[in-house]
């Protein structure tokens, strides 16, 4: 098949995980990395997550794809940042006594009328680290998410899920997603295909953002009419076999081993402790329960 | 309960029939209708305004009556838009659990009255094979889609392992428990989509179209499959145009619709005396038998398309005009191959059949001509140029091929501009793409709908639409996959017919598993078999080979035969 789901099936330590243990290490370590800036503490997040995603043994040319649509999107995501804030973006950190290195002429907001206009776009100490704390964030979380979809059976995410305390509806939805997927990637492509063979052109759309938008039409309008069409057949042929009408067993049930409730439970012990130490960091103003509202950064640096 | 009595083991002969239906009418509600007349309505709308100056009540199914007893087989035959899908969607309850409507008339499901039903105690007796068992398996993998109606049902596990292991084994399918649904073939699919209502033991089957779609072997399997459903005393029913294959399998009653009312119910053999071989398609002996000169018949049925006149043919015969040179082709480097080395030229004014079972390759075969795929070794002739060398848009001047959905391609919000599309695309001179359009809109019958929306059609006239965009753009040579796919018998033969009347094309190319469209519109056929070519030639010399066609999975049809005895009559 030209399209396949993205599970590569091997032995590895992360194979073997619970699917539930990966799926709470993405949302837990999710949640505590968004708490700080810390550079060291995400730095430590970073090479942790780098050293699990070692331990999938995936290799690039099997990821090539996922990873080239992060890097891209990270490098949106920290740059576009940088410059919409003017690099002030910058959790709890003193502003008003920046390490400024150089600036650029940009434009920014202003706070007084016309509100958007010149402003000089400032580079320091401080922005420019938390720019790579913001990259190095997104990576590690990348990280994790990537495992996923790559080392666990589809047919395991949705009980998962549902093993997780989720609703039967939402989890089978879930589980859904994944057999109609690769069904849709391929209406997607024989519709390019027959566009493609009326002369259409996709590499050649004339005409500026929205005007490049309105010419995907013949793509995207009957990929969606037949996905709305061919729903209601999904759903005639679920309600046949009698979904939703109570509770469902799930004939997959997922075993725990001792080592997945270690990790499942060393997992949420951290993220408590790093919800409780950002709590707490706001009673102090500084020392090891401050850590989390710090940039960390060495004294050196900010000569 | 949780789990299902097996409802078949104790149909003794006094038992109530397992379907009784008495009086059936349904009529869809529209849209703009109000649900049951609530008293606001009755206040605010006076009795004679608005509602008397409606149109009548269009009813989809009007009273339908018959009864059906354990182990037999009901054909529900019908051309599209008769009511058939209505009927068995009352039967299996989706009316009126989904689908709102006035309802009247008495169901009977093993003695018990279905009003009041629900979808659950349904299912307890009824199991539903949809049209495309793509839409029908919601599973990823096989024990999954097995598996999936106990779940819901709250069976044990250890019940559901158990029920879904004997399926399997009685299916043969037990190598492919893991095996992910979206990967298997059109059969397997078929075979799977069942085993995932089998596994629910219902004491009575819908199948709806069950032969849209499938090869030869495929079919077999499905009527293995039907006819050990019988045997063990469950009853059948049928939904199906191509009455021919259905009749194979000795249907005990016929149940004849059109325009949502019963014309006919009872057995076949007065069946095939009264239906009207111009609308269902019969077996050609029943054809012939009513007919008063056999031989106008089989000659009004057997004629080759000519794309061109014969003088034009002839004024270049021997150049022609797509041709495919030792063509080898993989998707990936390291990758299978797909195609072996395939040769053949196409002349001026041929009709070509390109025949062959599911996964032959006859789609990644045209697609080289098309440009959208390039072949890894060998080459590809089209007008002497070699395909390589012109872009996908170069060669769509050329060369037009119409895909087997046209769901796939239709988006324009009216025929005029979808038929413009491909035109502007190519960049055609305004004088030019609007004769170009015109032309197209006239060949294929839908310039009465030109300011209408494509998506709005019946599925023959969105058909018949894109041909024309494809046509539109001027190419000479046309391919079409599965013209007559999805389309009752009627409409299958105007559609043809409208094809023979296309203006001059330098070729015509069908890729198709219908022998009958090869033997009675084609001058030529080519089969492939597993990327190989297998055979090229005359349709009938090509068909006549019977273990050919059985390692391609073809099964021979009653018109084949006929014609073949007639040949070797002939000859002696």
């Amino acid at each position: 098949m030209l399209i396949a789901l993205p599970y590569i099936k091997r032995d590895t330590p992360i194979h073997r995980l619970d699917p539930r243990v990966k799926l709470l290490l993405l949302l837990a370590y999710g949640l505590a990395a968004a708490q700080t800036s810390n550079v060291w503490l995400i730095l430590v997040g970073f090479v942790g997550s780098a050293c699990y995603y070692a331990l999938a043994r995936l290799k690039w040319s099997e990821t090539r794809r996922a990873w080239l649509f992060i890097i891209f999107l990270n490098v949106i995501l920290v740059f576009g940042n940088y410059f919409l804030s003017g690099g002030a973006i910058v959790q709890g950190i003193d502003l008003s006594h920046q390490h400024q290195l150089f600036s650029l002429p940009f434009f920014g907001f202003l706070n007084h009328p016309p509100y958007v206009g010149p402003k000089p776009l400032i580079f320091s100490v401080e922005s420019i680290t938390y720019m790579l704390t913001m990259g190095l964030r997104n990576f590690s979380i990348a990280f994790l998410a990537v495992v996923i979809p790559y080392t666990t059976n589809p047919g395991q995410i949705g009980v998962a899920f549902k093993q997780l305390g989720l609703p039967d509806q939402f989890a089978y939805a879930i589980d859904l997603s994944f057999r109609f997927l690769p069904t849709l990637a391929r209406d997607f492509s024989v519709t390019l295909d027959a566009q493609r063979a009326r002369g259409f052109e996709l590499d050649k759309l004339r005409g500026g953002i929205f005007g490049r938008i309105a010419r995907l039409a013949p793509l995207v309008v009957p990929i969606v009419i037949g996905s709305v069409v061919g729903a209601e057949d999904i759903v005639n042929a679920m309600e046949l076999r009698c979904f939703g009408v109570g509770r469902r067993t799930w004939l997959t049930e997922l075993q725990t081993r001792p080592l997945d409730r270690l990790l499942m439970a060393l997992i949420v012990a951290l993220f408590v402790l790093v919800t409780a130490l950002n709590i707490l960091g706001n009673f102090y103003v500084s020392g090891p329960l401050h850590i989390l509202h710090e940039q960390g950064l060495p004294a050196f640096l900010l000569r | 309960m949780v789990t299902h009595p097996d409802n078949t083991r104790d149909a003794s002969q006094d038992a109530p029939p397992a379907v009784a239906v008495k009086g059936l009418s349904f009529r869809y509600r529209a849209l703009d209708e109000e649900s049951p007349p609530s008293k606001k309505t009755r206040i605010a709308v006076p009795d004679s305004s608005v509602a008397g100056a409606e149109a009548k009540p269009s009813y989809a199914i009007r009273d339908i009556s018959f009864s059906l007893a354990h182990g037999e087989l009901l054909l529900i035959a019908g051309p599209s838009g008769c009511g058939k899908s209505t009927l068995l969607k009352c039967l299996n309850g989706l009316i009126p659990h989904t689908f709102r409507g006035e309802l009247s008339g008495e169901i009977w499901i093993e003695g018990r009255s279905a009003a009041g039903m629900s979808l659950r105690e349904r299912a307890r007796y009824i199991g539903t094979m949809l049209q495309d068992p793509e839409k029908q398996i919601v599973g990823s993998t096989v024990e999954q889609e097995i598996a999936f109606g106990l779940e819901n049902l709250n069976v044990p596990r250890a019940e559901i392992r158990r029920r879904v292991d004997a399926v399997l084994q009685r299916l043969h399918l037990e190598s492919f428990r893991q095996e992910a649904t979206f990967a298997l073939s059109g059969g397997q699919r078929q075979q799977v989509a069942a085993a995932g209502v089998l596994v629910m033991q219902p004491s009575i089957f819908l199948f709806d179209e069950p032969f849209a779609n499938l090869d030869a072997r495929a079919i077999d399997e499905l009527e293995e499959l039907i006819n050990s459903l019988r045997a063990e005393g469950r009853a059948v029913i049928i939904v199906e145009h191509r009455v021919e294959e259905t009749l194979k399998l000795r249907p005990d009653k016929v149940l004849l619709m059109r325009d949502g009312r019963q014309v006919f119910l009872g057995d076949v053999s007065s069946f095939l005396e009264m239906a009207d071989p111009e609308q269902v398609k019969l077996p050609i002996e029943a054809t012939l038998r009513r007919a008063t000169e056999p031989r106008q018949v089989v000659e009004r049925l057997v004629r080759p398309i000519v794309t061109r006149s014969a003088g034009a043919a002839e004024a270049h015969p021997a150049e022609p005009v797509l041709v495919f040179e030792n063509v080898h082709y993989r998707y990936e480097a390291d990758g299978e191959e797909i195609l072996h080395g395939i040769s053949f030229r196409v002349g001026r004014g041929e009709t070509i059949a390109l025949l062959g079972p599911n996964g032959a390759g006859k789609t990644t075969l045209v697609k080289q001509a098309l440009g959208l795929l390039r072949p890894t070794a060998g080459t590809v002739l089209l007008y002497g140029e070699d395909t390589r060398k012109l872009s996908v848009a170069q060669l769509a001047t050329r060369i037009g091929y119409v895909f087997q959905s046209p769901s796939a391609m239709l988006f324009a919000p009216t025929v005029q501009k979808e038929l413009s599309f491909g035109p502007e695309n190519l960049r055609f001179p305004p004088e030019r793409l609007q004769r170009a359009v015109q032309r197209a809109a006239e060949a294929l019958d839908v310039a009465r709908f030109a300011e209408r929306s494509p998506l709005s059609l019946s599925f023959g006239q969105q058909k018949r639409v894109s041909i024309a965009s494809v046509l539109a753009m001027e190419s000479r040579i046309l391919l079409l996959d599965e013209p007559t796919a999805g389309q009752d018998y009627r409409s299958y033969i105007s559609f043809m017919e409208h094809l023979r009347e296309l203006p001059e094309l330098d070729a015509l190319l069908f890729i198709t598993h219908d022998l009958d469209l090869a033997l009675r519109y084609t001058q030529r056929v080519l089969l492939l078999k597993d990327g190989h070519l297998v055979a090229d030639g005359a349709p009938l010399e090509v068909l006549a080979d019977q273990t050919l066609l059985e390692s391609c999975n073809l099964r021979p049809t009653s018109l084949l035969r006929y014609l073949l005895t007639e040949c070797s009559r002939s000859l002696a």
